[in-house]
């Protein structure tokens, strides 16, 4: 698969979101703060969970999605003595049942040189198209318990322009200059420490992809994932990023060039 | 090919009015107005249930129009609509259907457009007819001869910032995008029906791509940004459409 968008779907039309602990809920406060903003912003629990199992669900009307992600997965298997097993799970209507899939993690954004990536992303084998509800079950086996702490859980119908990006040489991100600055979204209110900026070119893109890229909720409000799973791009595979604004340049009716700048949001230990 | 849609009818007849099928509406007349032009979030309510009738009265001389373009039309959804007009004839059902399900367009699917196959020309008066019996919340209403622009070169966009604004006149307009078309070897013509079109500076109109060549949204409600000419020979212009698309909401 090519480079991919990976937008909250799920998040951008969620009628609930729960977290639980062995089946009861728990935390309703800070759960806004894995939907979107930055990863300096954590869903956090009151106290540690031992020998227990934990979910983050979402509750939506039917949409489709093919892939989860979660940022600063790193954080929930603090302390290292923990031992846990990620499952994924979906609600087609019949009640919640695992999903068949496969686990990319420790990608992401080397920030620190700590060789591994921070975040963690779930691909569905066969695309999702008519679930109500997808949780991420983290069933704690063995070991100390968990920090319960979490930044982002995205539920993403990805998007792919449908044809690779263009780079005439390998892709740069320019860092900015003093470290970073904060971005305000053309469409948001709220304030993004970024501190890296990177042009991504797509020619040839059919009018149809083009509606279909315009139409992503929250496009120019929330960040989102870039996931390239082969590597071929990002050795890192994954960018965590704004969409700071993008042209379409249209000189045929059936494609389109376009030009789209991500910034990269700032990372944190 | 695009076609530009004004609300020429009104503007050239002068006369808006709210009836509720017999009678003149008074006690829910004073937004009516807010009908023919402004920005998309402006809207009249009716104050009962009943039947309503959006009236272009022409007191002048008889319209030519071809098109009718109603804002958030989703509104109406299952309720019973038409589209009739007067001409020197007699009365037309132009558009009619009683549990309304078209397929609507713009960026968030929700206006609808008539567009007739040839101009109804000699008409004294355009109705926008709602006959079901619930509360109606109407929006624009735009009635208006649309002129079509052929030999499209290729279109633009770009987003802006939600903040971003234009007054024309005294009211203020959130823009959502920009969206720059151009267009050449355009006739002299052509130019001067563009440049009569009613308010086409001062007023919001639609731009409508009615087979999605370009646009998959196929319809816009815009502002115009620039002053789009630049003349290459005798009866052969070269033009360069800047318009901002007003804000919606996906």
């Amino acid at each position: 698969m090519s480079l991919v968008l990976l937008p909250n779907t799920y998040g951008a039309i969620a009628t609930s979101l729960l977290v639980e602990v062995t089946l009861h809920t728990i935390i309703q406060g800070s759960l806004d703060r894995i939907v979107s903003g930055g990863r300096q912003d954590f869903m956090s629990a009151m106290t540690n969970v031992s020998s227990s199992n934990m979910s983050f669900r979402y509750g939506a009307a039917a949409a489709p999605w093919t892939h989860m992600v979660a940022a600063r997965y790193d954080r929930l298997k603090y302390p290292v003595s923990s031992v846990l097993t990620p499952v994924v799970r979906a609600n087609s209507g019949s009640g919640m049942a695992d999903v068949a899939g496969s686990f990319d993690y420790d990608i992401g954004f080397d920030y620190f040189a700590a060789g591994r990536g921070q975040d963690m992303v779930f691909t569905a084998d066969t695309p999702r198209t008519v679930d109500v509800a997808a949780e991420l079950r983290l069933n704690h086996t063995s070991g100390d318990a968990l920090s319960k702490q979490i930044s982002k859980l995205y539920v993403s119908n990805a998007f792919s322009f449908g044809v690779e990006p263009e780079f005439i040489d390998e892709p740069t991100w320019q860092e900015m200059s003093d470290g970073g600055k904060t971005f305000k979204p053309l469409h948001g209110w709220m304030s993004y420490p970024v501190v890296a900026d990177l042009t991504v070119t797509w020619r040839d893109v059919t009018r149809a992809k083009v509606a279909e890229f315009m139409a992503i909720k929250h496009l120019l409000r929330w960040p989102l994932f870039l996931y390239d799973d082969e590597a071929a791009i990002f050795p890192w595979k994954l960018e965590h990023v704004l969409v700071s604004t993008y042209s379409v340049e249209c000189s045929s009716p059936d494609f389109a060039t376009v030009t789209v700048t991500f910034l990269r949001l700032e990372h944190y230990r | 090919m695009f076609r530009i849609i004004t609300n020429s009818f009104f503007e050239n007849c002068g006369q808006a009015v709210m009836t509720s099928g017999g009678s003149f509406i008074d006690f829910d007349n004073n937004k009516t107005l807010n009908l023919t032009d402004g920005p998309r979030h402006l809207y009249y309510t009716s104050a009962t249930t009943g039947d309503r009738r959006f009236l272009y009265k022409s007191t002048n001389a008889p319209q030519t129009y071809d098109a009718v373009v109603v804002v958030n039309a989703d509104l109406h959804n299952g309720r019973d609509v038409s589209i009739r007009d007067t001409d020197n004839i007699g009365d037309n059902t132009r558009f009619s259907e009683a549990s309304f399900a078209q397929t609507l367009v713009g960026p968030t699917a929700k206006d609808f457009v008539y567009l007739a196959t040839t101009p109804h020309e000699n008409v004294t008066r355009v109705e926008f007819r709602l006959n079901s019996s619930y509360i109606k919340t109407i929006h624009q209403v735009y009635a208006g001869k649309s002129v079509a622009v052929a030999q499209v070169l290729g279109y633009s966009r770009t987003p802006v910032s939600r903040l971003t604004k234009v007054f024309i006149g005294r009211q203020m307009y959130q823009i959502q995008e920009r969206i720059t078309i151009d267009v050449e070897g355009v006739s002299d013509e052509l130019m001067q029906e563009i440049a009569s079109l009613p308010r086409i500076r001062k007023s919001p109109f639609f731009i409508y791509d009615p087979t999605g060549q370009w646009f998959s949204e196929k319809l816009f409600h815009v502002v115009m940004e620039n002053n789009p000419i630049s003349k290459r020979f005798n009866n052969l212009n070269d033009l360069s459409f800047s318009f901002l698309v007003l804000r919606y909401e996906r």
